[in-house]
């Protein structure tokens, strides 16, 4: 991970604590801070983790975090000396007549106010598993099928995913998944993700400014190609995809990309992500999820590594398997992908909702394909902390999904 | 927790630690010996043909330990990468010391320090027999009365407590830290995070929120509803009234409207929570509860 911001990275600008927003830091780029504007570029060179805010005359400037001490000093003082707007707001609250008799509730709402006129700031946050996950949920949950940071750190956990580990993902949420997986494994092992349909729409995990060896290790997989692979000898595998295509009819293969894909266009801040190309991608291609940019095709097949061969994966050789794809029955799933999973892999799956985790549990108890077989739902509250005022957060408490974990056995 | 050996090989040699589970849930942990005989309630088998699982983490606990739930969320708050260090204490059993090893891989490091000298020896022992010797460095050490050893200065990218008074080591951690980089503190009691998160903001850190999370397991079983009237009387299933009757004390509520869509298909999933009567009810205070409590440290670089 950089410790500062590059050209080309993505940043997470978290705005008073209030608002997260992503912008991608291109020549033509804008970051956006409250009201105010400044070109995306200007936060090269910054590091991840500071305080910034925009001037008067338009400037982007890095800013000291307020300590409790400086808030006695005088309002112009402050001013003059760019201590900053937390400052100021705190030095307002307590030069206020009113401030003290007011709720904790309105003194609250006093200080948001006074902190959106004079202290805009946003902190660049480093965009990983857990700050993307929690800022693409709070800009639209449904995006990311409701799959909040607690769900997805249980699925990374659950499903044991670490460096050496052969990842075997079905992200129907758009990449975030995927993108987790490839942070957890740093590029030491494979992770190999499904998709259905004409191209998986993978774009979160170009958020995670991933750097060559892990992009590298990260593969896409066409599950009509994988099944198609599975059922073929080596010696006779077909180029010609159209056969292939009609498969997942005929078996059934739900195709939820295609359904869901308009709605996981993911908006940047600034820099609006493309959409995959509506371009026929041939089955057979299997390219690491790397830049835009076309490659040759040669750079793009991995050779034999432990799970993949020529860019196919290979049967009983993931020793990891995540899904997450709440448009897909968990049985479909767990049928087209168990072939490829090593006895004693560690497998789990997400759902927003309970019944077809239980009902796949049930299948599971009476398959015996697998041990260890756990349905937990998932619950997490925030608290504010402060003497005396301690309380949970009010918005906190909303269901975070289930998740079905287990091991496969061998057969 | 799930804990695979640092270089997986795909079969089982002689030495390894396995867990072989015998049934849908129960487990035993082996050492594999070819000479000895595995024995459990099917009878003995030689040990050559025992069908394994992945390593799961065989230390029985020592002091009260984190689950998963706690585990995960410690894991991806201190957004940890293979090559990361992180800096813990105290050890207790080793269960988290094993998940953040398992996350920062033989690339990374584990500094782990526990001052009761039993459970120092036997986390020690575990480690090597995870073959984990080599990432986990854990020292016997008071960390609460001696801090962390200067030369980790400026080494973590992550500091996890798990202490009766953080507190006091909240500076220390704060010099073990990177900039820009994650401290977490695990505590029973809300008294412990109202002192822990009152220290952070003194000592410069930034961004603390403090949580408690909850896994709760569910056991799944299948029943059938019933009609809610008597069965005689129902127009819908003269056929079936054998079997309906078996369940009917149990499911059917006898106040209920009767729902003929219903009793065309009578057999019907229910995922139950299940009859875990140690598990608290949603709406717990915070006396029962864990909290953790995460925050990155405000340490700027200037420009
Ligand atoms: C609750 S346990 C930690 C459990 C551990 N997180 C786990 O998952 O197994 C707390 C441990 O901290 C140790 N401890 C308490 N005070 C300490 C100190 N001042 N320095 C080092 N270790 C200490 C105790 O001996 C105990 O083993």
């Amino acid at each position: 991970m950089s410790t500062s911001v590059r050209e080309g990275d993505f940043v997470i600008l978290d705005v008073n604590g209030e608002k997260l927003s992503f912008v991608q830091v291109t020549p033509k780029g804008k970051a956006r801070i409250g009201k105010g504007f400044v070109p995306a570029t200007a936060l090269v060179g910054l590091p991840y983790g500071c305080l910034v805010e925009i001037l008067e005359h338009g400037e982007l400037q890095q800013v000291a975090r307020c300590v409790p001490e400086q808030a006695e000093a005088p309002i112009a003082e402050l001013r003059s000396s760019g201590q900053g707007g937390q400052a100021i707001v705190a030095a307002l609250a307590s030069n206020s007549a009113t401030y003290a008799s007011k709720t904790e509730f309105s003194q609250e709402k006093y200080r948001r106010k006074k902190s959106r006129k004079y202290c805009v700031q946003a902190t660049l946050v480093q965009p990983t598993a857990r700050s993307i996950c929690e800022g693409l949920f709070a800009k639209a949950p449904m995006k990311i099928g409701h799959l909040r940071v607690d769900a997805l750190a249980l699925l990374l956990s659950f499903a044991d995913i670490g460096p050496h580990s052969q990842a075997l993902v079905w992200d129907g949420v758009g990449g975030l998944v995927t993108g987790a997986v490839g942070e957890r494994m740093g590029g030491h092992g494979d992770v190999c993700s499904v998709y259905t349909g004409r191209n998986g729409n993978q774009d979160s995990t170009r958020l995670f400014n991933f750097p060559d060896h892990v992009r590298k290790s990260i593969h896409t997989c066409q599950l009509v190609e994988m099944q198609h692979r599975l059922d073929t000898p080596a010696a006779q595998q077909p180029v010609n995809t159209s056969q292939a295509e009609q498969l997942p009819n005929g078996h059934g293969i739900p195709d939820p990309d295609a359904a869901q894909s308009d709605g996981i266009a993911m908006e940047v801040d600034g820099a609006p992500m493309p959409m995959p190309s509506n371009n026929t991608r041939a089955a057979a291609e299997v390219a690491p999820i790397t830049s835009s940019k076309p490659q040759p095709a040669d750079a793009r097949r991995q050779s034999g590594t432990g799970c993949l061969n020529k860019g196919q994966p290979l049967r009983s050789s993931f020793t990891s398997c995540i899904i997450a794809a709440p448009a897909v029955s968990p049985g479909a799933a767990w049928h087209w992908l168990r072939p490829f999973l090593a006895p004693s892999a560690s497998f789990a799956i997400f759902s927003p909702h309970m019944q077809p985790l239980a009902e796949f549990m049930q299948t599971l108890q009476h398959t015996k394909e697998a041990v260890a077989v756990q349905l937990h739902d998932i619950w997490w509250r925030e608290y504010q902390v402060l003497p005396f005022r301690t309380h949970p957060e009010m918005n906190a408490a909303e269901p975070g999904g289930y998740v079905l974990a287990g091991i496969k056995i061998g057969s | 927790m799930v804990l695979p050996p640092v270089k997986p090989h795909p079969h089982i040699q002689e030495g390894d630690l396995v867990v072989v589970y015998e049934r849908f849930d129960s487990m035993k942990q082996v050492v594999v010996k070819s000479s000895a005989l595995f024995g459990n309630r099917f009878g003995n088998f030689r040990m050559q043909v025992c069908s394994y699982s992945r390593l799961t983490n065989p230390s029985t606990p020592r002091t009260k330990i984190l689950y998963a739930a706690d585990i995960s969320m410690v894991c991806t708050f201190l957004e940890l990468e293979p090559g990361s260090t992180v800096v813990e204490s105290g050890t207790g059993s080793g269960s988290l010391t094993t998940s953040l090893a398992r996350a920062v891989g033989p690339e990374g490091a584990v500094h782990t320090f526990e001052f009761h000298e039993q459970r120092c020896q036997a986390a020690a022992e575990d480690f090597r027999q995870l073959g984990l010797d080599s990432t986990v460095h854990l020292k016997q050490r008071d960390i609460e009365g001696q801090a962390f050893p200067a030369e980790l200065a400026g080494q973590a990218d992550a500091v996890f407590l798990d202490l009766p008074g953080p507190w006091k080591v909240v500076s220390s951690a704060a010099q073990t830290l990177q900039p820009n980089s994650r401290f977490c503190s695990f505590s029973p009691c809300i008294e412990q995070v109202q002192q822990i998160c009152l220290a952070l903001s003194g000592h410069g850190f930034h961004y603390i929120r403090s949580m408690e999370c909850l896994l709760r397991p569910h056991k799944v079983r299948s029943i059938t509803l019933g009609s809610g009237i008597s069965e005689a009387h129902s127009p819908h299933n003269a056929g079936q009234n054998k079997k309906r009757k078996r369940n009917d004390g149990r499911a059917a509520n006898q106040n209920a409207q009767p729902a003929p869509a219903k009793i065309a298909s009578p057999a019907a999933f229910l995922a139950a929570n299940g009859g875990n009567s140690s598990m608290p009810p949603l709406d717990q205070g915070p006396a029962a509860a864990d909290f953790l409590s995460q925050s990155s440290p405000c340490k700027m670089n200037d420009k």
